[in-house]
């Protein structure tokens, strides 16, 4: 985690190469602010809380989600976020390998503002970062 | 109320209906009594009329009496004042002036007395400013010159005043008859009052009129001008009146613009008329009243009867209506409700009986229905073929024995002619029968083949006035019997001409029959009545284990331990029923082993019918039973294998890619951000490396899509393979820019998903193994009647040898280096797994340089629930 303020975006996701890709391709893209991981739902929900407890302005602004991980995973963790009150207005991007109609459709349900699938190609990357700035980031 | 049926009977119609009737009778009632009462408030009318005009008529002659004896009575006065002025001793002109005035003052009425000279000239007068006057040109006056006693004259203006005055003038004559003067009375007519006047109630009035028709006195006074006093010209009644005649009339009174009832009476001594009257609407006033009081209690009173009748007709006419609805309800089939019995007697008893006789009716249908469908049930319930058409060859009912045998469901014969169902029974020997016998009107019988099944069978066609009949039965069986029976009776005779040398050889044909029996593989035993074994052959002992010897005498059941496939009492009724029974056992064999047989058994019967045992022969199918099972077992083994094979492919693939992409991911950053860092070689290697990484990925994909085929499919639908094709093509035709000729196609039953994937894959293989022409492509498609269509897609690309044909289909197998033609490998295999998931083939003709021919067969159906491979 870096900076006193907290990241501006947060990921879930259990995979470590990926994080480092998203990571890297967030500066790449040349976006304001931080960029944090966490490796599962359950640690999601546990910075997620304790920021909420303390100051809101800590709050990450972007949320991006992986569905499959362990210990808890994606769906779960967006069904719990979207149920707390101090932290359903953040926005939540689904970020996965996955192309299932039924995965799309259950996040939409849950509330998700956003379903992507990982790119094959960093330039991709950047380019998904960059336009997450742009859409949810910017003042 | 408006959809009411009452209100549905037509204008015209309304006086057929029963209110219509109700309504004419009670007008015919009511007419003749307002027709009656008409006619006696006319007479009353009349009547009172009538008596108003006498009444005024005899006012008029009392009045004329009155003025009569007034005139009579003036004359007299003036005899009495000629004779004084004229007496012997003549009278000094200050006494004759005081006679007069005197005289004058007697009479109200007369507003002068005066004596006139025979010369016409008025020597003395009560009147002075008469005096001197001469009135010889006046009527009166020559009236007596000429010998008249007394005249009275007409109604003239006075010369002085100019009101309208008449004389009473008397001549006075010595004994020789010599005028010695006349006496003058000169009448102001509004001065009669005091003889004439008769207080009479309001509108009455009496009139004199003069001899020319002048009004000469009113009673009451009305203003009028002279010449609204020419009452002659205005009442042309005067005419008659005149003539001497009594009239009575109702005459139009200018003056008060009124009718006015008049009696009018001549006065003949003076030549004069008198009239009484009465404004018509006043005389009549009281009786008009009292008739108009009586005439609207007469309408009250009647209209009210009338309403109250009609109610009353209510009472009839409505249980009519709702009888009627009901009779119409139940013409149309709506039993419901009886008849509500209300209304007048007759009423209740006609809607009693109406409902009995409904009940009647519905019974008779509910039996006629009850007995057609036990017909019905009848027909379907008779073993042999039934059926019936119509004069238009088509089927109006077939039974259910009818329907088996065809092997057709009643939707799919119902109503259609005999000739599209079975096109084999035109010109048929049937077709011969049926036309025979609606030409003949007789019956005909038939054996022959069917046209359907190709077996014998018998057919009785009844012709009836607007069907035929056929009733059919399978005589296939019975025509073998009777070919069976035939040749036993040959063989019989035979038998008995052979008789004496069967007799001599007898004990040794029956030991030879014994052997043959125990020559068979088959177990053949015999049992009795009680179940016991009185046979047991060595095929017998071979298959179960135990000897005749243990095996005689034996229950059947207990030894082998027999389990059957069906309760045992059903096999037994079907024993004693079809005398033989086939079916497969499971018996124990002495050392326990499990024997499966194909039984047959054929019931014996002795000379009266009854089953003294049973025949039972019985192959041993333990092996064959056993290599079914386990092929069976094998089968499904297989093909779980194949599904977990499948499922594993798919998980595999879908996982591999995970680990690949990031291989490219950071291949891809490696080559962004490290470039400078690496030599030409690096370079290179980190080149081959994505390709390789690429190239993986592609090989993944397809056999994603390979194992997808089976492992997740979409349920099969109708879909027109037209578009489909068109839509595959349409994604080259921007592309590569062949000529790709789409001809009409079929809808069939598919996976529409994958039928875009074997199109795709064809059409891309047919442009990317392109010749040296501009590629073509052209899918074409026949259909047959078994509902299996054949899909050719035809290039002109490079082709290749026949003996390859088989090998492309398979996974990853390629005829060509990567170099010349990219591609996995897979895409023919997935068209063959696609095709054959739909229980279709695909194959493919080819000749190097000549193009590829890809032919696909595919059922049009799919039939029932998919099964997985």
């Amino acid at each position: 985690m870096r900076g006193k303020d907290g990241p501006a975006v947060l990921m879930a996701d259990d995979d470590v190469e990926d994080c480092m890709l998203a990571t890297e391709a967030f500066e790449a893209s040349g976006a304001a602010g931080a960029f944090s991981c966490v490796k599962d739902g359950l640690e999601l929900l546990e910075v997620l809380s304790e920021r909420a407890g303390s100051v809101a302005e800590e709050l990450p602004r972007l949320i991006l989600l992986d569905l499959n991980m362990p210990r808890k995973d994606g769906r779960e963790a967006l069904v719990e976020i979207k149920a707390e009150p101090a932290l359903k207005h953040i926005p939540i991007v689904i970020l996965t390998t996955s192309r299932e109609g039924r995965d799309m459709t259950f996040t939409r349900e849950a509330g998700a503002n956003s379903f992507i699938t990982k790119p094959d190609t960093f330039d991709e990357w950047v380019q998904i970062m960059k336009s997450l700035a742009q859409r949810w980031l910017a003042e | 109320m408006a959809t009411s049926p009452e209100f549905m009977i037509p204008r015209g119609r309304f006086w057929q209906s029963i209110r219509g009737k109700i309504v004419l009778l009670l007008l015919v009632l009511l007419i003749p009594t307002v027709l009656v009462q008409a006619y006696s408030f006319h007479d009353q009318l009349k009547a009172s009329r009538a008596r108003e005009l006498q009444a005024n008529l005899e006012l008029a002659r009392a009045v004329a009496k009155t003025f009569e004896s007034f005139v009579q009575d003036v004359l007299h006065q003036e005899l009495a004042i000629g004779l004084a002025i004229t007496s012997s001793r003549p009278m000094v002109p200050t006494d004759i002036m005081r006679l007069l005035e005197k005289s004058q003052q007697g009479y109200a009425t007369v507003r002068d007395f005066s004596w006139v000279e025979p010369d016409g000239v008025f020597r003395h007068s009560s009147n002075p400013t008469m005096l001197g006057r001469n009135n010889r040109d006046r009527a009166y006056f020559r009236d007596i010159l000429s010998g008249r006693q007394w005249t009275v004259g007409e109604l003239v203006k006075a010369r002085t005043t100019g009101k309208p005055v008449f004389g009473i003038s008397r001549g006075i004559r010595d004994e020789s008859g010599v005028l010695l003067g006349v006496v003058v009375a000169t009448i102001s007519p509004e001065q009669l009052d005091s003889v004439l006047s008769v207080e009479r109630g309001k509108g009455g009035g009496l009139a004199l009129v003069d001899h020319k028709g002048m009004l000469v006195y009113r009673y009451p006074a009305i203003d009028v001008s002279w010449e609204e006093r020419e009452w002659l010209r205005q009442y042309p009644e005067y005419v008659e009146v005149f003539k001497g005649k009594e009239i009575t009339a109702s005459v139009y009174a200018g003056y008060e613009k009124r009718r006015r009832l008049v009696g009018f009476t001549p006065i003949s001594s003076i030549g004069w008329a008198a009239t009484a009257g009465r404004t018509e609407e006043v005389a009549m006033a009281a009786i008009t009243s009292t008739l108009l009081t009586q005439t609207v209690i007469f309408l009250v009173i009647n209209l009210a009867a009338f309403g109250v009748a009609l109610l009353l007709s209510r009472s009839i006419s409505i249980p009519l209506k709702r009888l009627r609805d009901h009779a119409l309800a139940i013409g149309r089939g709506q039993g419901g409700e009886p008849a509500p019995a209300v209304g007048p007697a007759e009423l209740r008893e006609l809607a009693d009986s109406f409902n009995s006789m409904a009940e009647t009716l519905r019974s008779r249908e509910t039996s006629l229905l009850e007995a057609q469908r036990r017909l019905a049930a009848i027909m379907d319930s008779i073993a042999d073929g039934f059926y019936t058409l119509d004069r238009e060859w088509r089927f109006t009912h077939i039974n259910d024995a009818a329907l088996a045998y065809f092997g057709k469901t009643r939707e799919e014969v119902a109503g259609r002619s005999i000739l599209d169902v079975f096109p084999g029974v035109a010109g048929s020997v049937f077709e011969t029968a049926y036309r025979r016998a609606l030409e003949t009107g007789e019956s005909q019988y038939l054996e022959a083949a069917s046209v359907v099944t190709g077996r014998m069978i018998e057919i009785f066609v009844y012709p009836g006035p607007e069907h035929l009949t056929a009733l059919f039965r399978d005589i296939s069986e019975r025509k073998w019997m009777e070919e069976e029976l035939r040749r036993s009776r040959d063989e019989l005779e035979r038998r008995v001409l052979e008789r004496t040398a069967e007799l001599v050889n007898a004990n040794k044909q029956l030991g030879e029959k014994a052997a043959l029996l125990d020559l068979a593989h088959d177990a053949i035993l015999v049992r009795d009545a009680d179940e016991k074994l009185v046979f047991w052959n060595r095929g017998a002992e071979e298959t179960y284990g135990w000897s005749e010897s243990q095996a005689l005498g034996k229950p059947v059941r207990e030894l082998l331990g027999t389990r059957f496939p069906l309760p045992w009492e059903e096999i037994k009724a079907t024993l004693l029923k079809e005398d033989g029974w086939e079916g497969e056992l499971v018996h124990t064999a002495e050392d326990g082993r499990r024997v499966v047989v194909n039984s047959r058994w054929a019931l014996q019967r002795d000379g009266s019918g009854r089953p003294v045992g049973t025949l039972e022969i019985n192959r041993d199918i333990t092996g064959r039973k056993k290599a079914e099972d386990e092929l069976k077992a094998y089968a499904e083994r297989l093909a779980l294998i194949n599904q977990e094979l499948e499922e594993f492919a798919f998980v595999a693939s879908h996982d591999l890619q995970e680990p690949l992409r990031k291989i490219k991911t950071y291949g891809d950053l490696l080559q962004n951000r490290c470039a400078p860092c690496l030599d030409d070689a690096g370079l290179d290697f980190l080149e081959r490396m994505l390709r390789s990484a690429d190239r993986m990925r592609r090989l993944l994909n397809d056999l994603l899509q390979y194992s997808r085929v089976a492992a997740k499919q979409e349920p099969f639908k109708e879909i027109q393979l037209g578009e489909v094709v068109r839509e595959a093509a349409n994604v080259f035709e921007q592309r590569a820019g062949g000529l790709i000729e789409i001809r009409k196609l079929p809808t069939i039953e598919a996976d529409e998903s994958q039928m875009l994937r074997l199109f795709q894959n064809l059409i891309g293989n047919a442009l990317k193994f392109r010749g040296a022409a501009s590629p073509r492509v052209r899918i074409s498609a026949k259909c047959d009647h078994k509902g299996e269509c054949e899909i050719h897609v035809e290039d002109n690309g490079i082709g290749f040898e026949q003996h390859y044909a088989e090998r492309i289909f398979k996974p990853f197998q390629r005829l060509h280096g990567r170099d010349e033609y990219e591609g996995t490998g897979m895409g023919l295999a997935i068209c063959r797994k696609i095709v054959e998931r739909h229980g279709g083939n695909i194959r493919v003709e080819s000749e190097p340089g000549k193009g590829s021919t890809f032919i696909i067969r595919l059922p049009v159906r799919q039939h029932g629930p998919e099964e997985r491979h």
